[in-house]
């Protein structure tokens, strides 16, 4: 199950990417992928819960899914701008897409620990 | 997200907030009253904490609504990072207290999680009391 968590959230990742690039250029990111991108990591916060709740990957699971959560709730505040047309500070974008890129090599790690 | 008459967020609240504060006292009494307590908190915490998910939507729906010039714009930024707080310190309790698929009981971290968010909950509810009696956030 970690590796199908780390599955959704590399494609979510991409979707973060155009709306990264969006936002950086100072324009409103497109509606779709922004809901996507959502949808994909929320999905994937509850593979890796399922997945840490089970046991797997230890530590290593619980620390991603701790770093993956304070990224999401970043990514709520940055849908709440979002929803008001505003474009958000590219500050809380870096931080969001930071803490995100953390969480998922920590989870990556994970995965790649079960296989060894 | 509001229907023909008021807005949705209202109504969906109560549950968050209900279940995620009878929880907290429900920790707050486990050291006297042992598994029956901390096992209710635990259930607490999770419908609590799913429940909140469907708040925050509705909230996020009714913050889009708020005037760009509106001095309630504060406030509401202000309530809605409490509650993310709120949701995280929960959430976190929860986590803290399963093993195995299955509610133990919560130790040291798990209560102060549960308190802290308790605080923030308590916080982002006076806001939130804020935002609709004196800014009329909802109901103009």
């Amino acid at each position: 199950m970690l590796t199908y968590a780390l599955i959704v959230f590399a494609v979510a990742a991409l979707g973060g990417l155009v709306l990264a690039s969006s936002v950086l250029r100072g324009k409103l990111a497109p509606w779709a992928i922004s809901i996507l991108h959502a949808l994909l990591g929320a999905c994937g916060l509850v593979l890796l819960v399922l997945a840490a709740l089970q046991g797997q990957g230890a530590g290593r699971a619980t620390a991603a899914l701790a770093i993956l959560v304070v990224a999401a709730l970043g990514g709520f505040y940055l849908a709440s701008l979002h929803l008001r047309r505003q474009v958000a500070p590219k500050a809380v974008v870096f931080v969001h897409a930071g803490l995100a890129v953390v969480g998922f090599l920590v989870l990556l790690s994970a995965v790649l620990a079960l296989g060894a | 997200m509001t229907g023909t008459r008021h807005p949705l967020h209202p109504a969906v609240v109560h549950f968050p907030v209900a279940c995620w504060s009878l929880a907290t006292f429900a920790d707050l009494a486990s050291p006297w009253l042992g598994r029956p307590a901390w096992w209710l908190a635990g259930v607490l915490l999770a419908i609590g904490t799913l429940a909140a998910l469907a708040a925050m939507a509705t909230g996020l729906v009714e913050f889009a609504r708020i005037e760009a010039d509106s001095p309630a714009l504060r406030d509401a930024k202000r309530h809605m990072l409490l509650v993310m707080a709120a949701w995280m310190l929960y959430a976190t309790s929860l986590f803290l207290r399963v093993q195995d698929m299955a509610l133990v009981a919560p130790g040291a971290a798990a209560l102060a999680t549960s308190v802290a968010g308790f605080l923030c909950l308590g916080a982002a509810g006076w806001l939130g009391g804020t935002l609709v009696y004196r800014h009329h956030v909802g109901s103009t």
